[in-house]
């Protein structure tokens, strides 16, 4: 990969939370990586491992106690959080801490006015943001009058409609149903071909699976895998010891003879398929 | 460590001579302190109240960390009176002229003594509030009177107030995120920390709706007496201080108004 390519890295980076009780906590232990163009990557660990504390690394809203997080060229530390929402869209945990305008199509717009957009474009961009998550029959209700799964997706599409580079998104299927989830899904990997970036912070393994190409797990603040998923959840003694679980489509693809499929298999369209070609073609015949 | 912490307790838990005094002495301890910065003008008087409280609070093993945060808190609002009070008072000789404006001398030392006074009687009620829990400080207020409906209104207010401040941050960092950048002179900040205010309260209103359902499913209001865990109770050493304290007071208040005590800006008494 040519450092060109590069949209933001984590060189270093060490965090400890200023707490008036108790010893000083290290949400973040030495973290290093790099986040190139068209990744869709997902983020996991053990709740309180650093997860979120690493995502607000990403656009300055925390800067590191040691090391240093660049975004393009331009070092966290020389620059604001709300200048950086261009390039790097966080969507945080619950959604009510973003929302505050009477209509869902303002909330989509809000964050247009920060970016010198023409009105036609603003407009433009925001219609487009309201389609992608289905939200253009509701465009003109309160947002506080919807359950937690449409609030939800309605903070989604205002960070998607500011239409940045890297897009950030802390725990964004809590509260959405199976089908709301494969439309985000959807999206995600529409916006990702587009040459985009995705950082998907999620607790649900398979989730994971079936849509990340690169993992990152964390432990205690440390970064303690980073690769294809094929690979992360193959190390079982590694996920024992932090906690996590294995996703039934990679226990099942290991337990399987190789022959049938390919045991770093994790995700189940990847498993279908090669299923359908092995076994299925054997059976035909 | 970047981020400012997300809330304040001003309470230290502990077992010092001042923890295990009951919660109403020291609520008298903090009426009466209280009467005689507001009584006194004498800059060496109210330095020595402030001087004395830091060492009992000292004593009593409050954190001086937190008594730094005080004073980091009160800081501002003390330098914004001193510098403010010329502004007013026009008394005494000109010090400088600054075209309409004349700062005297005596101006400069009336804002002081404001500001020791404000301190003085914030770290008075540091006394009661830094040593003293919410369980306990509520309890004293409903052994003096107050409805134990509202007592329990109170110990939620209070307990909510750490709460509502790290909603609060969490939302400002949200809206960063979003694109916000506060900046620009004080009106143009306050117009751009309105989607803040908004959010917090909504995502507070939130919360309180949750707790108040808490709240019946645990049947709270259903009954009008309630029993109580562990009540205070007045203990010998607690009614000493009480009239010891009380004594010292009504002197102390008899000499400043007949007697001129501490009504001299600098005389040393
Ligand atoms: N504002 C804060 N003040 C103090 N400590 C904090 C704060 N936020 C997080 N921590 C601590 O830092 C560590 C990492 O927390 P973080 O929120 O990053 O974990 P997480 O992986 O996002 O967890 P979760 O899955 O529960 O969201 C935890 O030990 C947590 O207690
Ligand atoms: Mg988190």
């Amino acid at each position: 990969m040519s450092q060109a390519e590069s949209l933001v890295v984590v060189d270093g980076v060490s965090f400890s939370y200023d707490r008036q009780d108790g010893p000083i906590q290290t949400a973040l232990d030495d973290v290093s990586l790099t986040i190139r163009r068209g990744e869709l990557i997902g983020l996991v660990g053990q709740n309180g491992s650093g997860k979120s504390t690493l995502a607000r690394h990403l656009n300055g809203l925390l800067l590191p106690d040691a090391g240093r997080v660049l975004v393009g060229d331009v070092d966290t530390r020389e620059t604001e959080p709300g200048r950086l929402a261009g390039t790097v869209g966080y969507v945080f945990q619950n959604p009510d801490h973003a929302l505050f305008l009477p209509t869902v199509r303002e909330e989509i717009a809000y964050g247009l006015q920060f970016q010198a957009l023409d009105e036609s474009e603003a407009a433009a961009r925001a219609s487009t943001a309201l389609a992608a998550f289905g939200l253009t029959q509701v465009a003109d209700k309160h947002p506080a009058s919807f359950g937690r799964g449409t609030r939800r997706l309605i903070v989604l599409a205002a960070a998607y409609a500011m239409a940045p580079a890297l897009l950030v998104l802390d725990e964004p299927t809590g509260g959405l149903d199976y089908r709301l989830t494969s439309r985000l899904v959807e999206t995600l990997r529409a916006y990702i071909a587009a040459g985009n970036s995705v950082v998907l912070i999620s607790h649900d393994m398979q989730l994971v699976a079936n849509t990340c190409d690169r993992v990152l797990a964390l432990s205690d603040g440390r970064l303690i895998a980073d690769g294809p998923p094929g690979r992360l959840f193959r190390d079982r003694d590694m996920l024992a010891s932090t906690g996590l679980n294995v996703p039934d489509v990679a226990r099942i693809a290991q337990a399987l003879p190789e022959t049938l499929v390919d045991p770093d298999t994790v995700a189940i369209d990847d498993f279908v398929e090669q299923f359908q070609r092995t076994v299925m073609k054997r059976e035909l015949r | 460590m970047s981020v400012a912490r997300a809330s304040f307790d001003f309470y230290a838990p502990g077992s010092s001579w001042l923890h295990r005094r009951d919660p109403r002495v020291k609520l008298g301890i903090v009426i009466g302190g209280s009467a005689l910065a507001l009584l006194w003008i004498n800059i060496w008087l109210l330095l020595s109240v402030l001087l004395l409280v830091h060492l009992v609070l000292w004593l009593a093993g409050y954190p001086l960390a937190n008594l730094w945060t005080v004073w980091r808190t009160i800081g501002p609002l003390l330098i914004v009176v001193i510098l403010v009070w010329p502004l007013f008072d026009r008394s005494g000789t000109a010090l400088v002229t600054l075209g309409p404006i004349e700062i005297t001398g005596m101006a400069l030392l009336r804002g002081t003594v404001t500001a020791a006074r404000l301190a003085a009687v914030s770290f008075v009620f540091l006394l009661w509030i830094g040593t003293t829990s919410v369980r306990e400080l509520v309890r004293g207020f409903v052994r003096l009177g107050l409805p134990d409906a509202w007592g329990m209104s109170l110990t939620i207010g209070l307990r909510f107030i750490p709460t509502f401040a790290g909603i609060f941050q969490t939302v400002t960092d949200a809206q960063k995120s979003r694109g916000l950048v506060l900046e620009g002179n004080f009106i143009e900040r306050g117009r751009l920390m309105l989607p803040i205010l908004v959010s917090s309260l909504v995502t507070a209103l939130r919360a309180s709706e949750q707790l108040a359902m808490t709240l019946e499913s645990r049947a709270f209001g259903a009954t009008k007496r309630r029993t109580v865990l562990r009540d205070i109770q007045m203990t010998a050493a607690d009614w000493m201080t009480l009239i010891v304290g009380a004594a010292v007071v009504a002197t102390l208040v008899y000499l400043s108004l007949w007697h001129g005590f501490g009504q001299s800006l600098t005389a040393p008494f």
